[in-house]
């Protein structure tokens, strides 16, 4: 099987350009595996995530349940992009920021956190024709697979297939296949 | 009889840096002076001979034509320096003491505000239309959205992908890739593409053209990150699927 090395860490002259052949069942076919080492949080660990105002896991989900775009409100359309933005930069996102967008903990291994917003990049793809989008929630999604084979739980399976689902009818819409 | 250019050349090892000096010999033309970097990732495995079995020298440029080959031929002076990255103190140093002040970037990292003291302009190529196309691995976007590809030269800022557009040049594509010619995209196409919009102004430069600055600042646009491994085979699926064999196959300047 071909396998689609994640772009986590990588120089851009050390991605390679891949065969086009077979690579996108070769991709789901990855991603299909990792569903099976799924593991769920304990309780103190979800509570961790949602706790004070500084949280960005509420904000996101907030966002999700948002049924227009155009009606998000701007500071989590903002916190959305400088999330995007702190992923490629630094390869890790926390689970509390400051209002400037500085890393409140060291809580960098909260997979919920990168799935809900790979959801809204998705999202931002689909509506938005934002291509950039969906090359960041594919670049989060990869994480959020690295995090997963080495365990880490996550306290909502339910969404990471959906947004592995929704990943997925995205690089099909993009790819005519 | 050759022109000196009214610039120097920071020469980071690359396909980029040859592309651009494969242009100055074309146009038989010299930097003021050129200050030499050292780059580890500088050499592509199996370029050359990719190179020679699909004709790249010929349709594009010379992938090994380097500055062991052009110096001989120049009255140039040079200035070595184990510099890796354009930030290296080193470079700064250097800079400040030539008399010029406007340089050819041929890569090594991201201009820090330092090196633009002391009035130095750097004129970068980049390789997506700007002010739409900033960030990372743009011409794969552009492609991949609608088989656009455009290459912007302008006079670099401390602030990433903005400053003075001088020109941008657009392309048509009509090519096929395959495993016969995979190092093309990344390595003779990006260098190529940049290297025809810097002839573009150094002609006019040479030929005392005026050329209209477009300012931009804080641009809406969104930058581009570098694009993921499986979205670059769909922009080479994107590629081949457009590729219409009736008609010439490359990538020519549209004019």
């Amino acid at each position: 099987m071909l396998e689609v090395k994640s772009s986590v860490g990588k120089h851009e002259s050390d991605i390679p350009l891949l065969k086009v052949d077979d690579t996108l069942a070769d991709f789901f076919a990855q991603r299909q595996v990792v569903i099976n080492k799924l593991k769920t949080m304990d309780d103190a660990q979800k509570q961790a995530m949602y706790e004070n105002e500084n949280a960005v896991l509420p904000v996101l989900l907030a966002a999700m349940d948002v049924i227009c775009l155009q009606d998000i409100p701007e500071q989590s359309v903002e916190l959305i992009f400088a999330l995007e933005k702190k992923f490629v930069l630094f390869g890790k996102l926390s689970t509390h920021y400051s209002p400037t967008y500085k890393p409140l903990n060291d809580q960098i291994h909260c997979p919920d956190v990168y799935i809900c917003l790979a959801a809204m990049l998705l999202r931002y793809f689909f509506d938005a024709h934002d291509i950039n989008a969906l090359n960041s929630a594919i670049r989060v999604l990869d994480k959020v697979c690295l995090q997963i084979e080495k365990h880490t739980p996550i306290e909502n399976i339910a969404r990471l297939i959906n947004v592995l689902n929704e990943e997925k009818r995205a690089l099909r819409e993009l790819s005519h296949v | 009889m050759s022109k000196r250019l009214p610039f120097g050349l920071v020469w980071f090892p690359g396909m980029r840096a040859k592309a651009y000096l494969n242009v100055l010999k074309e146009l038989d033309v010299y930097p003021s002076v050129i200050i030499c970097m050292k780059n580890s990732r500088s050499e592509i495995d199996g370029l050359s001979q990719e190179a020679v079995e699909n004709g790249y020298n010929e349709d594009y440029f010379d992938v090994d034509y380097g500055l062991d080959d052009y110096l001989p031929q120049y009255d140039c002076s040079v200035i070595y320096t184990d510099a890796t990255d354009i930030n290296d103190q080193i470079i700064a140093h250097v800079l400040r003491q030539q008399t010029e002040k406007n340089w050819i970037f041929t890569g090594g990292g991201i201009l820090k505000e330092h090196l633009f003291n002391d009035g130095m302009k750097f004129l970068h190529v980049h390789p997506g239309k700007l002010p739409d196309y900033r960030g990372s691995t743009c011409f794969y976007f552009s492609l991949l959205k609608d088989m656009t590809l455009s290459a912007s030269a302008f006079y670099l800022s401390a602030k990433l992908d903005d400053g003075e557009v001088l020109l941008t040049t657009n392309f048509k594509v009509n090519i096929l890739i395959s495993e016969k010619n995979k190092l093309f995209i990344d390595h003779v196409l990006d260098p190529w593409i940049r290297s025809i919009s810097l002839k573009q102004v150094l002609v006019k430069v040479l030929n005392k053209q005026p050329i209209k600055t477009v300012s931009y600042s804080e641009s809406n646009a969104r930058a581009y990150y570098v694009m993921h491994p499986v979205l670059r085979s769909m922009v080479v699926d994107c590629i081949n699927r457009h590729y219409v064999s009736a008609e010439d196959k490359g990538v020519f300047v549209i004019k």
